[in-house]
């Protein structure tokens, strides 16, 4: 069997937005061509979305005081030119957001046509509010519940392949929160695999 | 520049005055348009007839190519190192009137892009140029990176 890889929301968006984390699309790369099992849970991208849409509704509301700058520099004769240039930048940047929108659902559907998507149950769920309750939860001190949520859900499709042998199994992660705290890594570990952050390094070692 | 191809496209506008579209690699690019009322003005006031506003826009739009297509130029990404993982390329960077140029390199290792005094813009599309490249036969990933575009 191929390497198991599985990843949290962090990972997609940095691919979605383009970041500098979005080298991680050649993990998807590898998994296309069969070099790895890509296994993700539903709620990843469920939560992709929202918090895609979450983070530009913020860019949008960061933009408007500009726009409103603009309008005052503009007044002045000596700014005008520069001001009509940077009302051009905002153009565009809000034009680049709306592109970003139309992104999200075409992004999942490209991420679903290379991973196996696992349904989100009750079960992760209830465990997930019981991580957070326990105080557990991998992204202290934020402590959210919804990251609760996630790893146990990430977990859970490494738990059904405990009884796999591969040459290797990864959870990968952008959120250097889960890579801090040693009882995670020892979790993660005790299911046979190892939590990462390093995605391109990986990339070197699967491919 | 000169053999870029391109197409000006002139789009009907049913207020009567003048709408084009500049288009590129199966891309609109950039609208150009004046308004009925505009080009009678022009006409009374500057003497300016609708074949000379439609060739301000055109020259206007073919700025617009320029300048958009310009701004950063990265060459195909070569590999440095013997695994493959670490790519160096040369770029043009123009910031308005200031060009310049240099070698930009990424390592997908490291997930790092230098030199550090670089743009953001040059690094970007050195690792989206990287990414294309290590994701060519893959059509979903590859789709995923041409997003960025």
């Amino acid at each position: 069997m191929p390497a198991l890889l599985t990843f949290d929301t962090n990972v997609i968006f940095d691919i979605w937005s383009g970041r500098d984390g979005d080298h991680a699309v050649l993990l998807l790369q590898l998994a296309e061509a069969g070099r790895v099992e890509l296994v993700l849970p539903e709620f990843v991208l469920l939560e992709f979305r929202g918090t895609a849409l979450r983070w530009l509704r913020e860019q949008r509301a960061r933009i408007e005081p500009m726009r409103q700058l603009v309008r005052e520099w503009e007044r002045c004769e000596p700014l005008g030119e520069a001001a009509d240039e940077v009302r051009g930048g905002v153009r565009k940047l809000l034009a680049e957001l709306d592109t970003l929108s139309n992104h999200i659902d075409p992004v999942i559907a490209r991420v679903r046509a290379i991973a196996r998507v696992e349904p989100h149950t009750f079960d992760l769920h209830f465990r997930g509010d019981l991580r957070y309750l326990a105080g557990h939860a991998p992204d202290r001190p934020v402590d959210g519940l919804k990251d609760c949520r996630i790893y146990e859900a990430l977990l859970g499709i490494l738990r059904a392949d405990v009884g796999n042998a591969r040459p290797h199994k990864v959870f990968a992660t952008k959120d250097g929160d889960f890579t801090k705290f040693p009882e995670l890594v020892a979790e993660v570990q005790a299911l046979g695999a190892q939590l990462r952050g390093d995605l391109g390094r990986l990339y070197g070692e699967l491919r | 520049m000169s053999d870029l191809p391109y197409e000006i496209r002139d789009v009907a506008d049913p207020s009567g005055g003048l709408i084009l579209e500049l288009h590129a690699e199966g891309q609109r690019i950039a609208t150009a348009r004046a308004r009925a009322d505009v080009l009678a003005d022009m006409g009374t006031m500057l003497g300016l007839k609708p074949e000379g506003v439609h060739a301000l826009l055109e020259k206007a739009l073919v700025d617009q190519l320029k300048h958009q297509l310009a701004k950063v130029d990265v060459a195909p990404p070569e590999p440095a190192t013997p695994d493959g993982l670490r790519f160096v390329s040369r770029y043009v960077y123009r910031d308005f009137d200031d060009i310049s140029t240099g070698v930009v390199w990424y390592d997908v290792s490291s997930s790092t892009t230098g030199p550090e005094n670089l743009p953001p813009v040059v690094r970007n599309k050195m690792r989206f140029e990287v990414h294309r490249k290590l994701t060519e036969k893959s059509p979903n990933a590859l789709g995923l990176v041409e997003l960025l575009k």
